[in-house]
């Protein structure tokens, strides 16, 4: 299937290839992503849906082929120039010991930051901004370490907003998080994106992206099966081509977006057959 | 609305964010606490010089004796330990944020065994000249040793201390071996210096400590926010703008710098390097390197104070009592943690 590539692209992967110990993991992948909206990568664990959000920040330098933001190369930019525009927020990131939720938040202004300036009122706007729009502000000088999973994951996505760039790629944002502390999460995302920003999420969970995203990216294997709108794209063929999944595509009654549902398993064991259903 | 913690403080072109009380009192009992180190070391022991007597010999009006002792033994030997505890305090905090590792110290990473080797090797294969010169080899060869570890992707953490303690091992090995061949009055020698001490210390072991810290610490507290960084994650502190190699590499041979100059001056002192940044983040607190400094400071000085005042006719060198002392706290602390962990919570 050739893919309908989006009009008015902020963040371009050109034929991009990435060997990792010596395997390929991508090889020759290109991917286009819309200016202002919120694309969702879906794929099966080890697919290299990690591996080329880092890649598009620069994280994981491509072996072959470019990123292009905004008609400039990645790999040209200075570091933080490319950090003032684009974002990543990865999915384990490390918790120093004993740090405040402030002082956490104002590590995001590092790339707006110079030997002179090295703390200024702009900073601290932005700080404040960042903990307001997360419903922080009244946890400022608690101990990460000491909130819930889903409060952390609120401190994580305050420090990415006190960066102010205008793309965010966001690994896998609502892992390990309840159901409500997710949903939060998503509609954070959606509120981001009525701003103006750009935003590329990888999730597992199929049916948020149907609901939340404008911009679906299916990948398997290192290559991108298929992009496109939710609603035209999504079609059983497709989730068995991307997951070996048998489900049913039905409508969500409450948003009115596509929605799947899994057949009841008609096979044996799985693990001994991740070729697909009999 | 504007979040009062941090109020921002400028001159001319410059703004910084004013230093939170914490930091404050940091300094302000880091200096009470190194002044009145000062003053016991200056005073106790059997040389001692009274608090009277300290006040003539300083003013320059005591007697020879107590001038010379004053101004060329108790003094210039009690500013190399400050200065000496502050390089080892940074180093082993450097280490410890590059490698993530509780034990990342000159201690373990190899850079003392280095150091020892190449001193040791220096008094086998050229008598007549300073060890300092050994020691400075045998560090470079360490540090040579260490670069290449940061890989390509910069994974120096993981790296550090199994490298350093494959080093550690061939040092020491090596340092057995020449042992062997010595003469008996020789390997006396060696013995003293290898366990680090500080007795006859001299105006030129300050100058040369002094210099390592004016040059070293500038540069490392302005790669300060950078290891804050690091201490995210990798792949955290690239997205964030960090150049990470070149952070990484600065860091290393910054580090090493001071525990080279700290070894020139004092042989290879164990553990304060080691104990020294668990100190200061004692109250669960960010790595502070400043902190772990004074803390250095202050622990080689008074292990230096209490060599001093210890009976006994033959000096311990203070090497020999701060292993002692680390070892023995190190162990506390894992006690303390096995205890924690069995008790049900």
């Amino acid at each position: 299937m050739t893919p309908k590539q989006p009009k008015d692209c902020i963040l371009q992967g050109q034929e991009l290839h990435l060997d990792y110990a010596g395997k390929s993991v991508i090889a020759g992948l290109n991917i286009h992503i819309p200016r202002g909206r919120l694309t969702v990568i879906l794929g099966t664990n080890g697919c290299g849906k990690s591996s080329l959000l880092k890649m598009l920040s620069q994280v994981l330098p491509p072996s072959k082929g470019r990123v292009v933001l905004d008609g400039k190369t990645l790999a040209e930019m200075g570091n933080k120039e490319r950090a003032r525009q684009l974002a990543l927020l990865v999915q384990k990131p490390e918790l120093p010991e004993g740090i405040e939720v402030q002082e956490l938040v104002s590590r995001g202004r590092y790339p707006h930051q110079t030997l002179w300036q090295q703390w200024s009122p702009v900073d601290e706007r932005a700080v404040a901004n960042a903990l307001s729009a997360t419903g922080l502000t009244g946890m400022a000088r608690h101990q990460v370490a000491s909130l819930s999973g889903g409060q952390q994951q609120r401190v994580w996505l305050a420090l990415v907003l006190a960066q102010q760039s205008d793309v965010l790629l966001l690994d896998e944002p609502t892992s390990f998080l309840d159901i409500r502390a997710q949903l939060s999460v998503m509609d954070f995302c959606k509120a981001l994106r009525q701003q103006g920003r750009t935003l590329v999420l990888v999730l597992h969970d199929i049916n948020q992206a149907l609901r939340y995203a404008d911009h679906l990216l299916l990948m398997r294997e290192g290559r991108i099966l298929a992009q496109g709108a939710p609603e035209e794209l999504i079609s059983e063929q497709l989730l068995r081509d991307a997951f070996d999944l048998d489900a049913r595509i039905i409508r969500d009654p409450e948003a009115g977006c596509p929605m799947l549902i899994p057949r009841v398993c008609q096979y044996d064991h799985a693990w001994d057959r991740r070729e697909g259903p009999v | 609305m504007s979040v009062s913690r941090f109020p921002v403080w400028q001159w001319g072109p410059l703004t910084i964010r004013a230093p939170a009380r914490g930091a404050v009192k940091t300094a302000v009992f880091g200096t009470l606490g190194v002044f009145l180190a000062l003053a016991l070391s200056l005073t106790l022991g059997e040389a001692g010089l009274s608090p009277d007597r300290l006040l003539q010999a300083f003013r320059g009006e005591a007697e020879p004796y107590e001038h010379w002792l004053f101004w060329q033994s108790r003094l210039p030997r009690a500013l190399t330990a400050l200065g000496v505890g502050v390089a080892l305090g940074v180093a082993g905090a450097i280490f410890q944020s590059l490698s993530r590792n509780p034990l990342g110290s000159p201690d373990i990473i190899g850079i003392n065994a280095g150091a020892s080797a190449g001193a040791v090797l220096w008094l086998l294969l050229v008598p007549g000249m300073s060890v300092a010169w050994g020691a400075l080899i045998g560090v470079v060869t360490v540090l040579l040793l260490l670069i290449p570890g940061m890989g390509r992707n910069g994974q120096l953490s993981r790296s550090l201390v199994l490298m350093g303690v494959a080093i550690n091992a061939l040092a020491i090995a090596l340092v057995q071996f020449a042992l062997t061949l010595v003469q008996r009055e020789q390997a006396q020698q060696m013995l003293g210096y290898l366990a680090g001490s500080l007795s006859h210390r001299d105006w030129q072991q300050v100058t040369l400590i002094a210099t390592t810290l004016a040059v070293a610490l500038p540069w490392l507290l302005l790669l300060s926010r950078r290891l804050g960084l690091l201490a995210l994650g990798r792949d955290t502190a690239i997205s964030l703008g960090v150049p990470l190699r070149t952070t990484q590499l600065l860091a290393l041979v910054l580090a090493t710098v001071l525990a080279l100059g700290a070894v020139l001056c004092a042989g290879p002192v164990a553990f304060v390097a080691l104990v020294a940044p668990h100190l200061a983040r004692w109250n669960g607190k960010q790595l502070a390197l400043l902190r772990s400094g004074l803390i250095g400071a202050l622990l080689l000085l008074g292990a230096d104070t209490l060599t001093l005042i210890l009976p006994g006719t033959q000096r311990l060198p203070v090497g020999v009592l701060t292993a002692m002392l680390g070892g023995a706290y190190l162990a506390w602390i894992l006690f303390a943690e096995l205890f924690r962990q069995r008790t049900p919570s």
